[in-house]
């Protein structure tokens, strides 16, 4: 009755809908409350409504890529999963998951924004969009990574690392991902410091699978380049396939998570936190990670699903129009984040209109920052519009033959990853447990203790 | 023995590259959404720095509200895309 690919119709026009109704409420000035939509911030009741439908379209995918798993697994009994759909399975536990968070929310929103229930408990509110907001954050990394694992290794004629380690990692991904969220509340009143302590180690748990990641893909570099002749300490870098823009962006993606993981690590620290909350400097963490790291990896995707799904190939001409861009994109990310990082520790606010605050010399030292920031933006919106080109060009013009799906073998001899990788069930087990070690007590708190809830409120 | 081993995991490869052209629409449909999105943010981006340096005046009723639909095209725009490639690499080697 249901399969999986009905079931992505049915999600896709549901996330269409929402996605235009958002949109709409926010054009006609109906949703002013800002990207994290934190209460007492109210919109008009549609925009929770479209968000409503863009959650209900992604479960709809969740629910035919489960079903479909697990059909598959009945068919094939003691086979494991082949990698990219482990991955694939990874992203939907985390997204069903982390958007119940965000659901629960909305939910108590639209009785509110409808002035049917009077006042709303601003805590709660936050913490339940944060349960969703990272998480969302790290469900594209997750998609990232499945490419950096299994797909790169085949563009550079190397192997993928270990599969036991590669669903290590995954698992870990989707355990400890969602009390990552609490960390964006680090300097919020009423939680506790206790709470807040143990926050911080949870947030910090991530940096495990993402350095496990960091450590096996630059293994498969080095495998690879000395397979293909390179000598000495970084011989095996030269003989790296640098001109294929199907290897150099998700490359320079990954060199990107490099700061980008290493800021994450001062925004989840208690102490580090207080200096840059709330600052650019936040916003340039994101540009690196997400930015870089995430549409990097995303923008090198395209070069080869799109001519693989439309049944056409990738030129030597776009390749090199792809190079350009990434050379492009890199650059005015670089320019964007770098500055970003920099006018953030000299205290230049986030979520703030500009303002020279009465000339005052401090606001002042953060201009010239601004103005690279702006030089970096006129450089991405190049970067867009050569991308949005190029995936057009080679969804309808490329010309027609067929193209590969690159994934990665295992090494000869390599055993494939243990059964018990396969134990989905154990693992969302594993992934409530956490959750509810993160949140049960500091919810309950807020429901206990709340202080007078706040009616809507709209700025302008 | 090696061979036997590792013969497993050949096949799945070789099946990975079955994906058909029902989901194949899909996911086109997926991108294509992702990419008009990526398109309408960096438009929106523009008339914003534009407007900012003082060439440009947006009418006043929506002024307030540019920077957050940028964003959230951009947002949307990473949204369609993850589904889209999940579903590609979930489909492609568990047909």
């Amino acid at each position: 009755m249901f399969n999986v690919r009905k079931l992505a119709w049915v999600g896709f026009a549901f996330m269409l809908t929402g996605t235009a109704l958002v949109a709409v409420m926010i054009i006609l000035n109906e949703a002013s409350v800002l990207y994290t939509f934190y209460p007492p911030l109210a919109a008009h009741p549609f925009f929770y409504v479209g968000l409503v439908l863009l959650v209900l379209g992604i479960w709809a995918c969740c629910f035919g890529v489960f079903i479909n798993y697990s059909h598959w697994r009945k068919a094939h009994r003691g086979q494991p999963t082949p990698l990219l759909a482990f991955f694939a399975m990874g992203v939907f536990v985390l997204w069903f998951f982390a958007s119940i968070g965000i659901t629960i929310e909305v939910l108590t929103l639209i009785p509110w924004s409808m002035g049917l229930v009077e006042t709303t408990n601003v805590m709660v509110g936050r913490t339940l969009f944060w349960w969703f907001g990272h998480s969302l954050v790290n469900i594209w990394y997750l998609v990232a990574a499945s490419v950096w694992y299994v797909v790169v290794p085949k563009l550079i004629g190397g192997r993928h690392f270990n599969e036991k380690l590669i669903k290590l990692v995954v698992i870990l991904l989707v355990i400890l991902n969602i009390p990552g969220g609490f960390h964006h509340q680090i300097v919020d009143p009423g939680i506790s410091l206790s709470i807040k302590y143990l926050h911080v180690f949870m947030s910090l748990a991530i940096a495990v699978p993402s350095l496990m990641t960091a450590f096996a893909m630059f293994a498969v570099f080095e495998r690879a380049g000395r397979r293909l002749g390179g000598k000495g300490l970084l011989g095996w870098l030269k003989k790296l396939p640098w001109g294929d823009v199907r290897f150099l962006a998700p490359m320079i993606a990954m060199i990107a998570f490099i700061p980008g993981g290493a800021g994450g690590i001062v925004n989840t620290s208690n102490q580090l936190n207080q200096v840059i909350h709330n600052t650019l400097w936040v916003v340039g963490h994101f540009h690196v990670t997400v930015g870089m790291s995430v549409v990097m990896t995303f923008f090198g995707i395209c070069y080869w699903l799109v001519p693989y799904l439309a049944k056409r190939r990738l030129t030597a001409k776009m390749n090199r129009l792809g190079v350009i861009q990434t050379i492009i994109w890199t650059v005015g990310m670089v320019l964007m984040a770098g500055s970003q990082h920099a006018a953030g520790l000299l205290g230049d606010p986030r979520r703030t209109s500009f303002t020279t605050y009465g000339d005052h010399s401090t606001a002042l030292s953060w201009i010239p920052y601004e103005y690279v920031m702006g030089m970096g933006a006129v450089l991405l919106l190049i970067g867009v519009l050569i991308q949005v080109y190029a995936v057009f060009h080679m969804m309808f013009f490329a010309p027609k033959g067929e193209t590969e799906f690159p994934v990665a073998e295992a090494e000869d001899g390599a055993a494939p990853a243990p059964m018990w990788t396969e134990r989905w069930g154990l693992w969302i087990v594993l992934l409530l447990m956490v959750v509810a070690m993160a949140y049960v007590v500091p919810i309950m708190d807020f429901i206990l203790n709340a202080p007078p809830g706040s009616p809507p409120i709209k700025t302008w | 023995m090696e061979q036997a081993r590792t013969e497993p995991i050949r096949q799945t490869s070789k099946k990975a590259l079955g994906i058909n052209q029902k989901d194949a629409k899909v996911s086109l449909s997926y991108l294509t959404v992702a990419f008009v999105s990526l398109l309408i943010g960096g438009i929106l981006g523009l008339l914003q720095g534009l407007e900012r340096s003082g060439l440009l005046e947006l009418p006043t009723g929506v002024n307030g509200t540019w920077h957050f639909i940028t964003r959230c095209f951009f947002h949307y725009f990473y949204d369609w895309l993850s589904v889209c490639c999940s579903f590609a690499f979930f489909r492609g080697p568990v047909v």
